[in-house]
C-alpha cells in the first residue's frame, strides 16, 4: 500500500467528523446542561448556574482532527505532519504558525521529529528475508516487518506493536535511539489495520486447530467452553424469536435501540484497547484534555471514558470554578453515561456537602474503617431480645427474627412510635436514647461524631445493599417483562425508580456528613426538617423494594410511579433548601473548614 | 511471572516508602543510608484509633536478611506494647503467633507486614489490652 | 517460564564476544539475573577501579528498561549511596532497540563524564560544582578504598 493511498484512508475519516465551528454552533444550542434546574429558587433567590457539556471522547478526537485540518490548510504540510507538530506544541496553534513563519522550515521539522523528505514512500510493512534479525525479539526471517517513511529501522510487527502500545502519549518515537522521527498518524494506522488483520488470521487458524481437534479427546476446560458457547448462543436466538414475532413494532424498536446503545458503548471501548489506532487518538484526546484541565474534566467512574467540558456561568458575578465552590456552590455534572460527579473536586456527586466538607470528613474518617465504627453500623444488637441483626437490606425498619420485635435500625426505638413516620434525624428522642443507651454501654461511648458518622454510614451501606439488591431484582423485572411481553417504555419506571433512590441515598449520605460541622441553630433545625422529609421518602420507597413480590412489580407501576416522584421532588426541594442556606451564609460551620 | 531478585524487590520497597505511596498509618525506611545490603530497616505504626493504642507511635526495627524475600524478616518492637504475639523481654514478634510471618510469602512486603501486626492491635480481644506507659522501650541486647 | 529468545541472545553475545573492561555473568539460578563488573575508565577518577554491579531483566524486558544498581560504593554525582544510578537511557529514553550491552557502556561512559547538573546523590553534586578538583580527588580515595 502506498502512502498516498492511506492518507486517502484517513482523509476519509476525517471528513466524516463533524467540523470545529459546526460543533461549536450545535453545543451552544442542543445540548449545554447546567448544574441545577432552576435559575429561580422556589423562595426567589437568584443563584448562579454553572453551564456544562457531556463529551464523549471521539468527539473530542473529531474536534481535535478538525483542528489539525485548519492548521494544515494553513501551513499545507500534510495533515500527518500537522497532527505531530501540534502534538509537540501541545496544541498551542499560535506559537506554532510563529515558529512555523520565523524558524527555518528543515530546522523546524528536524527539532520537531518530522523527516524533512516529503513525497510518496512505499512498504512500510514488508517481509523480511532470512538474513534479518529483529533487534527487539531476535527473532529471524521471514517475518512481517514494519518501518516509519523516512527511515530504515525495521522491527517485526509483533514488536512494532508492542512497543507502541506500551507508549502513554501521541508522540511515540522509532524505536532506534538515534533515529528522532515521530510515529504519525498514517503510519500508524498502517500499523494498526496490519495488527487487526494479523489477530483476525489468528483467530481463524485457532479455529480451525480447534476443528481439527474435534476428532480427539476433549479436556475438561475445553467441553465446559463448548457447553457455554452453545448455551449462549442457543438463548441469543430466543432472544431473537421474541424481538421479531410477539413484541409490536415500536417496542422492538425500542428494546433494539437501547440494546444498541449498549452494545456500542461496550464495542467502543473494545476498540479502544484492541485498536491501535484508537488507542492512540484515545492517547492524544487524554493530552489534550490534560492540558486543557481548566476546561475539561475526564469521569472519576471506572472504565467511564466521558468527558466533562466547561462552558461558564449564567451570571455575570462568577466567572471561575474557584470562585463558585469559594461561594459554597456544588457543581454537580452528570456524564453521557450519567455518572454524577463534582466538577471541582471530580469525586462522586457529594452534594449538599462542600468540597471542604468532603475533604475534611474523609480526613476525620480516615482512620475509622477499621474500626468498631463498621461493625457499629453493619450489625446492631435487638433492643428487646439482645440478639445480634445484621443489616442485609436497605430499608431501617427492622424485624428480629428471634422475637420478632420491630424497632428502628438508626435509634433503636420501638418501630410502633414511627408508625407512617419514618423520621429519625434526632437525636434527643428520650426512650430511642434510653435504648441505645443500653446498647452503647457496650460500645464505643456516644459521641456526636459517631452519631452522624453512624447516619452517614448508615445510608452508605444501605447504598451499597440497595445497589445489590436492586440490581438483582431489576434483573427478575426483565425476565418477567419478558415473560409477560410487557413493553420496555412500561417497565422503564423501575429502572427510573432505583437510580432515584440510589441518587437520594448519597444525597442523606452527605447531608450528614455536612451536619456534623453545622452548629445548632434555627437554620439547622429546618435543615434538618427537609433532611427528615425526604429520608420519609427514601425510606418509603426503599420499602416498597422489599416488600413487592417480583412478580407483582409491574402491576404496582403506579405505586412506585407517584412514590418515586415524591422522591423527586423532595429531593430537588432539599438540594435547593440546603443551596440557599449555603449560599446565603445563613449556617455557621463549628470549626473553620476552608 | 520471573523472581526479582532480594535487592530489587528491597529497592522498590524503599522507592514506596520514600515516596509516600504506601499506607499512612505505618512506615518504613532504611537505618542508614549507606547499608548497601539494605538489612535493617525502622519502621513506625501509628496506633489503631478506638483502642489503647490510640495516639501512640510505635517503633520497630525490621533486619531483611540474605534470604528475604524467601525467608520473612525479622521484627522487633522498639517501643513496649503489650501483644500476645510480642515477647515481652525482648519485643521480637513471634513467628508462632503471628500468621503473617508463619505463613510468609516471597510476595509479601514490610508494608504489608507493618499493617498486619496494626490489624492485630486493633483486633477484638487485643484492642483494649492495658498498655505500659507511653515512651518506656524493650531492652534487649 | 521460557526465557525468551532476546535474553538468550544478549547473553551468548556478552559471555562470546565481551565489551573490553565490562562483563556481564547470568546467575546459575535466575537467568535474568546478571552480575556485573565494570572496570573505571581511563582518565577518570575511577581509574583501576573494579566495580561491581548487578543488574536484572524484568518480566516485560525489553519493553521495559534493565534494572541496575552498583554494589561498590563510588562517589559520583549520579550515582547514590545505595548505587543507584540516575542515567535517561535507565528511563524516560529507553527503547527496546537498546540492550544491555549499549546500558553498560553508557554507565561506562558515564563514569567517564559526570553530570552535577542532574544529580542524584546531592552532596556529590554540590562538591562537584564548587570544588571539583576536591571531589575527583575523593572519588579516587574511594576508588582505591572499595574498588579493588
Amino acid at each position: 500500500m502506498s502512502a498516498s493511498e492511506f492518507e486517502y484512508e484517513s482523509e476519509e475519516e476525517y471528513a466524516s467528523s463533524v467540523s470545529f465551528d459546526e460543533l461549536e454552533a450545535l453545543s451552544l444550542t442542543d445540548s449545554v446542561h447546567y448544574t441545577h434546574k432552576n435559575r429561580q429558587t422556589a423562595n426567589g433567590l437568584s443563584t448562579h448556574r454553572m453551564r456544562y457539556k457531556p463529551v464523549e471522547a471521539d468527539e473530542i478526537e473529531g474536534q481535535l482532527k478538525a483542528h489539525i485540518r485548519d492548521v494544515d490548510s494553513i501551513l499545507q504540510i500534510g495533515e500527518d505532519d500537522c497532527a505531530v507538530l501540534m502534538l509537540k506544541y501541545e496544541w498551542n496553534e499560535q506559537k506554532l504558525l510563529e515558529d512555523f513563519t520565523t524558524k527555518e522550515p528543515g530546522n523546524l521539522r528536524r527539532e520537531c521529529g518530522l523527516a524533512t523528505d516529503t513525497g510518496v514512500v512505499s512498504g512500510l510493512v514488508e517481509t523480511a528475508g532470512p538474513e534479518f534479525m529483529c533487534a527487539i525479539c531476535c527473532s529471524e526471517g521471514p517475518v512481517e516487518t514494519f518501518r516509519l517513511s523516512w527511515c530504515d529501522h525495521r522491527y517485526c510487527v509483533d514488536c512494532y506493536v508492542r512497543y507502541v502500545r506500551g507508549s502513554q502519549t501521541g508522540l511515540v518515537k522509532c524505536p532506534d535511539t538515534a533515529c528522532r522521527l515521530y510515529v504519525r498518524p498514517g503510519e500508524l494506522a498502517q500499523l494498526s489495520a496490519i495488527d487487526e488483520q494479523r489477530a483476525l488470521q489468528k483467530e481463524e487458524q485457532e479455529r480451525q486447530e480447534q476443528r481439527q481437534n474435534l476428532g480427539g479427546p476433549l479436556t475438561s476446560e475445553q467441553i465446559m467452553a463448548k457447553y457455554q458457547k452453545v448455551a449462549s448462543e442457543s438463548s441469543d436466538e430466543e432472544d431473537a424469536e421474541s424481538e421479531d414475532g410477539e413484541e409490536s413494532t415500536d417496542d422492538a424498536l425500542f428494546n433494539f435501540h437501547e440494546r444498541h446503545i449498549r452494545q456500542q458503548r461496550l464495542e467502543k471501548q473494545e476498540r479502544r484497547n484492541k485498536v491501535l489506532l484508537s488507542r492512540y487518538w484515545y492517547a492524544v484526546v487524554l493530552q489534550y484534555t490534560k492540558k486543557h484541565a481548566r476546561t475539561f474534566r475526564n469521569c472519576p467512574a471506572v472504565d467511564c471514558e466521558c468527558f466533562i467540558e466547561y462552558r461558564g456561568f449564567d451570571s455575570d458575578v462568577i466567572s471561575s470554578v474557584e470562585e463558585y465552590v469559594a461561594h459554597k456552590y456544588i457543581p454537580i455534572v452528570q456524564c453521557a453515561n450519567g455518572h454524577r460527579f463534582c466538577f471541582a473536586c471530580t469525586s462522586e456527586d457529594h452534594a449538599p456537602a462542600t468540597c471542604a466538607v468532603v475533604r475534611k470528613w474523609i480526613q476525620t474518617c480516615a482512620d475509622e474503617t477499621e474500626t468498631s465504627h463498621w461493625i457499629t453500623a453493619n450489625t446492631k444488637d435487638c433492643p428487646k431480645c439482645s440478639s445480634p441483626i445484621e443489616k442485609n437490606g436497605g430499608c431501617n425498619h427492622m424485624t428480629c427474627g428471634e422475637c420478632h420485635y420491630q424497632f428502628c435500625w438508626i435509634c433503636l426505638g420501638d418501630w410502633s412510635r414511627h408508625k407512617n413516620n419514618f423520621v429519625c434525624t434526632s437525636f434527643d428522642d428520650e426512650e430511642a436514647k434510653k435504648e441505645r443507651e443500653k446498647q452503647e454501654t457496650s460500645r464505643v461511648s456516644l459521641k456526636k461524631y459517631l452519631f452522624y458518622f453512624d447516619l452517614f454510614e448508615i445510608h452508605r451501606v444501605s447504598l451499597k445493599k440497595d445497589t445489590e439488591f436492586l440490581a438483582k431484582l431489576e434483573y427478575k423485572v426483565q425476565e418477567i417483562q419478558q415473560r409477560a411481553k410487557v413493553s420496555w417504555i412500561e417497565a422503564h419506571f423501575y429502572r427510573e425508580s432505583i437510580d432515584t433512590l440510589l441518587r437520594c441515598r448519597i444525597t442523606l449520605m452527605w447531608s450528614y456528613a455536612l451536619m456534623f460541622y453545622l452548629e445548632s441553630s434555627k437554620e439547622k433545625g429546618m435543615l434538618e426538617k427537609t433532611q427528615s422529609n425526604l429520608s420519609n421518602h427514601v425510606e418509603a420507597l426503599s420499602k416498597l423494594f422489599e416488600i413487592t413480590p417480583t412478580e407483582n412489580v409491574i402491576k404496582k407501576k403506579e405505586m412506585f410511579l407517584t412514590k418515586a416522584n415524591a422522591l423527586k421532588t423532595s429531593h430537588e426541594k432539599c438540594i435547593e433548601i440546603f443551596m440557599e442556606s449555603l449560599v446565603l451564609n445563613r449556617i455557621k460551620f463549628v470549626s473553620d473548614i476552608e | 511471572m520471573s523472581k526479582i531478585p532480594r535487592n530489587f524487590k528491597l529497592l522498590e520497597e524503599l522507592e514506596k516508602g520514600e515516596k509516600g505511596l504506601g499506607a499512612e498509618s505505618c512506615s518504613y525506611g532504611l537505618q542508614d543510608l549507606d547499608d548497601i545490603t539494605m538489612t535493617h530497616w525502622n519502621g513506625t505504626i501509628l496506633g489503631p484509633p478506638n483502642s489503647s493504642h490510640e495516639n501512640r507511635i510505635y517503633s520497630l526495627t525490621i533486619e531483611c536478611g540474605p534470604e528475604y524475600p524467601e525467608k520473612p524478616p525479622i521484627v522487633r518492637f522498639i517501643s513496649k506494647i503489650n501483644l500476645p504475639c510480642v515477647d515481652q523481654n525482648t519485643g521480637l514478634v513471634l513467628a508462632s503467633k503471628f500468621p503473617t510471618l508463619s505463613s510468609w510469602k516471597r510476595t509479601y512486603s514490610m508494608e504489608i507486614l507493618l499493617l498486619e501486626l496494626r490489624k492485630e492491635m486493633a483486633s477484638g480481644p487485643n484492642r483494649k489490652l492495658p498498655q505500659p506507659p507511653e515512651g518506656e522501650t524493650f531492652q534487649f541486647h | 517460564m521460557s526465557l525468551p529468545k532476546r535474553i538468550i541472545r544478549e547473553t551468548e553475545r556478552l559471555v562470546s564476544d565481551p565489551v573490553p573492561g565490562i562483563t556481564a555473568v547470568p546467575h546459575e539460578d535466575n537467568l535474568r539475573y546478571f552480575n556485573v563488573t565494570i572496570d573505571g575508565p581511563s582518565g577518570s577518577p575511577y581509574e583501576g577501579g573494579k566495580f561491581k554491579l548487578e543488574l536484572f531483566l524484568p518480566d516485560d524486558y525489553p519493553m521495559l528498561a534493565p534494572k541496575v544498581r552498583f554494589l561498590t560504593k563510588i562517589y559520583h554525582p549520579n550515582i547514590d549511596r545505595l548505587g543507584r544510578i540516575c542515567l535517561d537511557v535507565l528511563k524516560a529514553n529507553w527503547s527496546p532497540a537498546l540492550q544491555v550491552r549499549t546500558i553498560l557502556l553508557s554507565i561506562q561512559a558515564l563514569l567517564s563524564s559526570p553530570n552535577p547538573d542532574d544529580p542524584l546523590a546531592n552532596e556529590v553534586a554540590e562538591e562537584w560544582k564548587s570544588n571539583e578538583q576536591n571531589a575527583i580527588k575523593t572519588a579516587r580515595e574511594w576508588t582505591e578504598r572499595f574498588a579493588q
